[in-house]
């Protein structure tokens, strides 16, 4: 459902958008909201007319990631206003990873989002301080600013 | 009418925030302008003046956000009343004092409100991004300092020569 974006970011420790559809709509907490470009976020409060969403970038949150051509699974987190995500843990060392490759959600049991959503690309690649995993910068290929439509997936998991 | 023309100040502060300021990121910081006005609002008047205009406009703003309601109210509350408490204790008079406690002021107020934030466990800022914020909210808000006092003496009708404090209070 496509709704258009009536409120950005209000101030810098805010990491929600309101959109103008609610559970009037079908609308339900947990949803994905994507735009062509990808994935920008979840429902995270509904009314009548109109819905919160959490952006992807928010540091509280987390969400599972699968690298397309390699299909390692990890575990993504918002770097706040900064604009990038950030893997810190899943993509084992031996994993041939290099800037520019494609991010997408998981997918897995129990993701937050159905599988197979765009969400952005490597942007940096450096080791754990153990050195037995590697942290993903991620770039969002959703503009995260100035939005103003986005997609809105009433389905929980089976998006097909 | 103090009162009502302060709220009109309020309600004009947070619509430019949310339909101009919000919308033009400096280095991916959005300013702050409704912590300004509680700064100014001590500045121009007293430390209770300044509480009760941080409160009442952090309130507003607070219901705007998904934060927790009263996060963003305390703060300005509190910075506020420092605000006005710092200004009623200076005796000199210069130019660069008011814009000096307006920059100082708005870093207390960005990075009290990321303490408290914190505290209550949203955590929605990334503690490296925070100097970038503080900056960014500083700089402007000094940069804004001089029009937003002669906006909020008006709101209290204070004259621009000869303060009086006593004249406002909230019924």
């Amino acid at each position: 459902m496509v709704s258009r974006v009536v409120s950005g970011q209000i101030t810098s420790f805010d990491a929600t958008i309101e959109i103008d559809r609610g559970s009037g709509e079908g609308v339900k907490e947990g949803m994905a909201v994507v735009t062509d470009a990808g994935l920008v976020g979840r429902v995270v409060r509904v009314t009548g007319g109109r819905s919160s969403v959490e952006l992807i970038t928010a540091p509280s949150f987390e969400f599972g990631v699968r690298l397309v051509e390699q299909q390692e699974v990890g575990v993504a987190k918002g770097q706040g206003d900064d604009g990038t995500l950030i893997v810190e843990s899943g993509i084992t060392k031996a994993t041939d990873v290099e800037a520019g490759d494609r991010v997408a959600t998981s997918g897995i049991d129990g993701s937050t989002f159905p599988p197979d959503i765009a969400v952005g690309r490597v942007k940096s690649i450096r080791p754990t301080d153990d050195r037995t995993e590697q942290v993903l910068v991620i770039e969002p290929t959703a503009n995260l600013d100035g939005l103003s439509y986005v997609t809105v997936l009433l389905c929980d998991t089976d998006c097909a | 009418m103090t009162v009502a023309r302060v709220a009109a100040v309020i309600f004009v502060t947070i619509l430019v925030q949310v339909s101009f300021v919000a919308r033009f990121p400096v280095f991916g910081a959005r300013g702050d302008v409704v912590v300004l006005l509680a700064i100014v609002a001590g500045i121009e008047g007293n430390a209770e003046r300044g509480a009760v205009v941080g409160f009442a406009s952090g309130l507003v703003l607070d219901l705007l956000l998904d934060s927790p309601v009263g996060l963003s109210a305390l703060t300005y509350c509190v910075v506020g009343f420092l605000v006005g408490t710092f200004h009623a204790s200076v005796l000199r008079s210069a130019w660069w004092i008011p814009v000096a406690t307006t920059v100082l002021a708005s870093a207390v107020g960005v990075l009290g409100f990321a303490l408290l934030d914190e505290v209550v466990g949203s955590a929605s800022v990334e503690p490296g991004r925070l100097p970038t914020i503080v900056a960014v909210v500083a700089l402007l808000n000094g940069v804004l300092s001089r029009p937003a006092r002669w906006v909020m003496r008006q709101a209290f009708a204070v004259p621009a020569t000869e303060p009086n404090r006593d004249r406002f209070s909230i019924r």
